[in-house]
């Protein structure tokens, strides 16, 4: 007795150690990995701080000399940068919320009902991904322009309502998949409805999947050109991916420097959003688990 | 700061004196043609970065100034310009008023999609003599005249005057008739402003088009042949336009490798002093703003070939659509934006070369005392240029001699070998 | 809620239940899915059905289009040596990078979920590359990938190298292609994180009685039970990768010499370009046909490797 609890501590502070070492081995794992996908970052930034003629420089300077600061206030006062702002945040809000009420609906059917063609539509789902939009894009804008949609937010906002992103419906269906039938079951023993299972089980219990579709969705919504580029005429209503466009000029040559001060302005939202929506998912394994 | 307002308030003196001397004349005219008593609004279509459209601004402000029948729903297409209009025709969504780049009359003339000039031309006896008339060719089909350039965008050498003093290498001559400025002295020089060491490049090799197109009409060479049924690209003095230009990347080293334009911009490269001389379309305004006093530079013609010298151009204008429902009230936008008043206020903002003779004769183009000193060379070679060959296939044949040049300048292949293969594939399209 | 109208509940339902329990779940279901169906009758079918018919004509977008019958697919497979070489190039693309993604993300995923001090700051750097996206990569990489300014050559410099020119050698622009497909896998970590917290932490639990290594965890339960979302990013991965057009569109043009002409840069540019609509519809279509196919030969797949906890199979 006495020796086994004299080794115990021994074989404790073992355990500790190695994993102290494996915990170091991680954060140098991951600090590594950091820098190199931060650095094409860091060029952005170091880009968006110099001067017109510093930009072709060789070997390429990483602090500008000198920093042109000024380059921040010119990409956005070049243009309504603040309307467009505004614009773009009104028709992510409404799309997100749209694709979210959409795709997890239709998902959890697709998931967990039983119905015929089921299987077939699902595939039909997945195939409207497969055809390149340039294709439709006529035909698309033809049926808009019947629908009297064109110059309005409404081709931009409107299908979000219908999952008219099949990546979010499959998304769901994946997650709501993993999510164990037997709490489906209980609820229906205690007379839930189909939708009530969807609202007060589903839902709930998917929240990082919820938040991992709303980061993504908002973020392809905010970065979305082709159909601003189509459906929006006026400048007062364009979002900011499609006025950013303005700094490229095909024969102009590009203003490098304002087109990256302009783009790290662009991404300060989204980074932001992801910062904060991430707490749904940040737990870690510890305290997750399907505990009813 | 200080100096943008400067060019913001000299830009609004002009548009106010500009709309003094249009409104008369443009405000008679518009009252006759257009007699709906409320404003007609035509919609206009147009690419544009952040100076085009101040420029755009300005244009439309004076001409909605100068008279009230006709207002202007400028939707502003910041990029991917073909995507959007031809989905815009194609989905019977018709602008009034599209600017266009020249190449592209040939194709939607051929589809319908542009209204004839010269009805209207003939009934205002409108004068097009003091437009460049190689210009006023790029947009006529069969001789009826489709639309107007806003831009005669000749494309010269820009050079680095600093750089040259300071390697003692003297200037080439912006004299067209001179031809001691050939293919040798021309090698001559970049040789002598090389340094690869510290990335300094005598000239650089770019595989666009019209960059390679000027070298080889300098040299005779032709595109087509006379009667378009075969590419003559293939042809000894293209094959040794193609072998010269190449000779400047591996074997003189005078050139940077190729891929560098496409890496920052063509333009960056020459306004941060990488290369000493540089093919480009003139669009001053943006070289004056970057450049400014950090070095000197200057515009001369590309050295003589054995044909002499030639230059390559096109530029952008504007047309009617066929479909367009104020036809009348388009064209008198189109005829204001040719203008004196319209040329002028354009070519103050954009700084490129102005269609008209007139213009391109007035301080408003020359600005003595800014850079180029040379500044008439462009508008000097209207008779050395050679546009681009004007056949419905050119569109894909020019850009499958692009794509194969690539292993030409990259050094994959001998000119003669990749002519022969790509006259074999723009053959079979003819 | 009481103990009656509880109870009441469940009898209705089960009398429901005996009635046509199956009707009335394929009746919900539908109604459920009623949103997707709807919206694509009314902005989906239409626009595809007509692509479909104009692969069959020739139609240069103004005039009206001729139909041709198979002629495109024709000159397509049998005498289009560009198509063939951008069929060749995009698969390559594709089936090099979508493995190298999934399991890039997979690794990253699990490297942090983990308790460890910064994990938010680990998360954002992570995903960064997903939320620039788009053309701001494109130009980006068009500079690291450099010749002369590039930030990779210039770093090789330093250390007396001359790098290579990724972007304008022809046997190297897929390379590059591939290792900036790597540079965006923080969006499949994002969808793996979230899937990793739906795995009961019992399974865990139990491993540990057993004694099972870290590896053993990861693939005897991480890996397992995040199967679903792996066969998610996979056929996800397919559908876009063999998309893909914003890169070579930005950095490359489709060159040197074609050898990063991706299909659907080749579609843009006989629509956009050369107006031949109908001809680039043909490649719309041999496209769909040819990510349906592997896509369904991945859901044939599935049944042997994805684990669905969920799944309604044998009910």
């Amino acid at each position: 007795m006495a020796q086994r609890t004299a080794r115990l501590p021994a074989q404790g502070s073992d355990t500790r150690w190695s994993e102290q070492a494996k915990r170091l081995s991680i954060y140098l794992v991951l600090l590594a990995g950091a820098i190199i996908v931060f650095i094409p970052f860091a060029w952005t930034l170091s880009t968006a701080l110099k001067a017109p003629d510093r930009l072709a420089e060789f070997p390429p300077r990483w602090i500008p000399d000198p920093v042109v600061w000024g380059n921040f206030p010119e990409a956005v006062t070049i243009k309504p940068f603040g309307r467009w702002f505004l614009n773009t945040l009104f028709v992510v809000g409404v799309a997100t919320t749209g694709t979210i009420m959409s795709a997890s609906l239709v998902a959890f059917s697709f998931a967990r009902l039983r119905w015929p063609g089921r299987n077939l539509l699902f595939l039909v789902l997945l195939a409207t991904m497969m055809l390149p939009d340039q294709v439709t894009l006529i035909p698309t804008f033809v049926l808009f322009r019947h629908l009297g949609w064109v110059n309005t937010y409404l081709p931009l906002v409107a299908p979000p309502f219908f999952a008219r992103n099949a990546f979010f419906v499959f998304l769901l269906r994946q997650f709501f998949m993993t999510i164990p039938l037997d709490l489906d079951d209980a609820a229906r023993m205690d007379g839930a409805s189909y939708f009530q299972i969807y609202l007060r089980i589903m839902l709930p219990m998917s929240k990082p999947a919820l938040a991992v579709a709303a980061i993504m969705f908002s973020q392809f919504k905010w970065k979305e050109f082709l159909a601003p580029l189509i459906y929006l005429n006026k400048q007062e209503m364009f979002t900011v991916s499609l006025g950013l466009r303005t700094f490229i000029g095909e024969s102009w040559g590009t203003e490098w420097h304002l087109m990256m001060a302009a783009n790290i302005i662009f991404m300060i939202p989204l980074i932001l959003i992801f910062f904060f929506a991430q707490k749904y998912f940040i737990q870690g394994v510890v305290i997750t688990g399907v505990k009813g | 700061m200080s100096e943008n307002t400067g060019r913001l308030s000299r830009r609004g003196f002009l548009r106010a004196t500009a709309a003094a001397i249009a409104a008369p004349a443009l405000g008679q005219v518009a009252t006759t043609v257009v007699h709906a008593q409320e404003p007609v609004t035509i919609r206009l279509t147009a690419w544009g970065n952040p100076t085009e459209f101040t420029a755009r601004e300005a244009t439309n402000a004076l001409f909605e100034e100068a008279q009230d029948a006709i207002k202007i729903e400028f939707i502003h297409i910041p990029d991917s310009y073909s995507t959007k209009l031809q989905t815009m025709l194609a989905g019977g969504d018709y602008p009034d008023v599209m600017y266009i780049g020249n190449g592209w009359t040939v194709p939607f003339v051929s589809r319908g999609q542009l209204e004839s000039l010269d009805s209207y031309i003939e009934r205002d006896m409108f004068d097009t003599t003091d437009i460049f008339e190689a210009n006023l060719k790029l947009y006529q089909v069969d001789g009826v005249q489709y639309g107007f350039p806003l831009d005669a965008p000749n494309q010269q050498i820009f050079y680095n005057v600093s750089w040259f003093e300071e390697m003692g290498v003297p200037r080439p001559s912006s004299d067209w008739e001179d031809e001691s400025w050939n293919w040798d002295t021309f090698l001559e020089a970049a040789l002598a402003l090389t340094d690869r060491d510290n990335n300094r490049w005598g000239f650089q090799v770019k595989n666009g088009f019209r960059p390679w197109w000027i070298w080889v009409t300098a040299n005779g060479g032709g595109f087509y042949n006379d009667d378009y049924t075969a590419c003559i690209l293939n042809e000894p003095p293209a094959v040794e336009a193609f072998e010269f230009l190449a000779s400047l990347i591996h074997e003189h080293q005078v050139a940077p490798p190729i891929d560098v334009a496409s890496e920052m911009g063509a333009w960056n490269i020459f306004e941060a002093g990488v290369v000493a001389m540089d093919t480009f379309w003139p669009a001053m305004g943006r070289m004056r703003n970057n450049i400014g006093d950090k070095f000197v530079w200057d515009v001369a013609p590309h050295p003589a070939g054995a044909a002499g010298k030639s230059t390559a151009g096109g530029g952008s204008g504007q047309a009617i659509s066929a479909f367009s429902e104020q036809k009348d009230a388009a064209w008198e936008f189109l005829k204001f934006m040719a203008s004196t008043a319209g040329v002028e206020v354009w070519t103050d903002i954009m700084g490129i070369v102005p269609p008209l003779q007139s213009v391109a004769a007035s301080d408003v183009f020359l600005k003595p005392g800014e850079p180029p000193e040379h500044i008439s060379v462009f508008t000097d070679g209207a008779p050395w240029l050679r546009p681009d060959p004007r056949h419905a296939t050119f569109a894909q044949a020019s850009s499958i001699a692009v794509s194969e040049l690539d292993r030409l300048w990259i050094g994959q292949a001998g000119a003669q070998e990749v002519a022969d293969s790509l006259v074999a594939q723009i053959n079979d399209l003819l | 809620m009481s103990l009656v109208s509880a109870r009441s509940g469940t009898s209705r339902s089960l009398l429901r239940l005996s009635l046509s329990s199956r009707q009335s779940e394929a009746l919900t279901g539908i109604l459920m899915a009623s949103p997707w169906i709807l919206g694509f009758l009314i902005f989906i079918v239409g626009p595809m059905l007509v692509s479909l018919y104009l692969s069959f004509t020739r139609w240069d977008l103004f005039t009206e289009p001729r139909w041709i019958g198979l002629r495109n697919y024709e000159q397509l497979f049998l005498r289009d040596a560009k198509f063939l070489l951008s069929l060749k190039v995009t698969t390559i693309y594709a089936f090099v990078s979508v493995p190298l993604q999934v399991s890039l993300g997979l690794v990253l995923a699990n490297l942090l979920n983990q308790k460890i001090r910064l994990l938010g700051f680990f998360r954002t750097v992570y995903y960064l590359p997903s939320v620039i996206g788009g053309i701001a990569v494109a130009v980006m990489f068009r500079w690291i990938f450099g010749t002369q300014f590039g930030l990779i050559n210039g770093m090789l410099a330093t250390l007396g190298i001359q790098g290579p020119s990724w972007l304008g050698d022809p046997d190297l622009v897929l390379v590059s292609f591939v290792l900036m497909s790597m540079w965006g896998a923080g969006a499949s970590m994002l969808i793996y994180l979230g899937a990793l917290q739906g795995i009961p932490t019992e399974l865990y639990e139990a491993a540990d009685v057993d004694g099972a290594g870290n590896l053993a965890r990861f693939l005897r339960i991480t890996v397992p039970m995040m199967t679903p979302v792996i066969f998610f990013n996979m056929i996800m991965g397919i559908i876009t990768a063999l998309q893909e057009f914003v890169l070579p569109f930005i950095m490359t043009r489709g060159g040197p010499a074609n050898s990063s002409t991706f299909l659907v840069l080749y579609l843009y540019r006989n629509a956009f370009e050369l107006f031949k609509m109908g001809y680039a519809s043909a490649i719309a279509w041999i496209i769909f046909i040819y990510i349906m196919v592997l896509t369904i030969f991945i859901i044939r797949s599935s049944s042997m490797w994805v684990y669905y906890e969920g799944s309604l199979k044998g009910r």
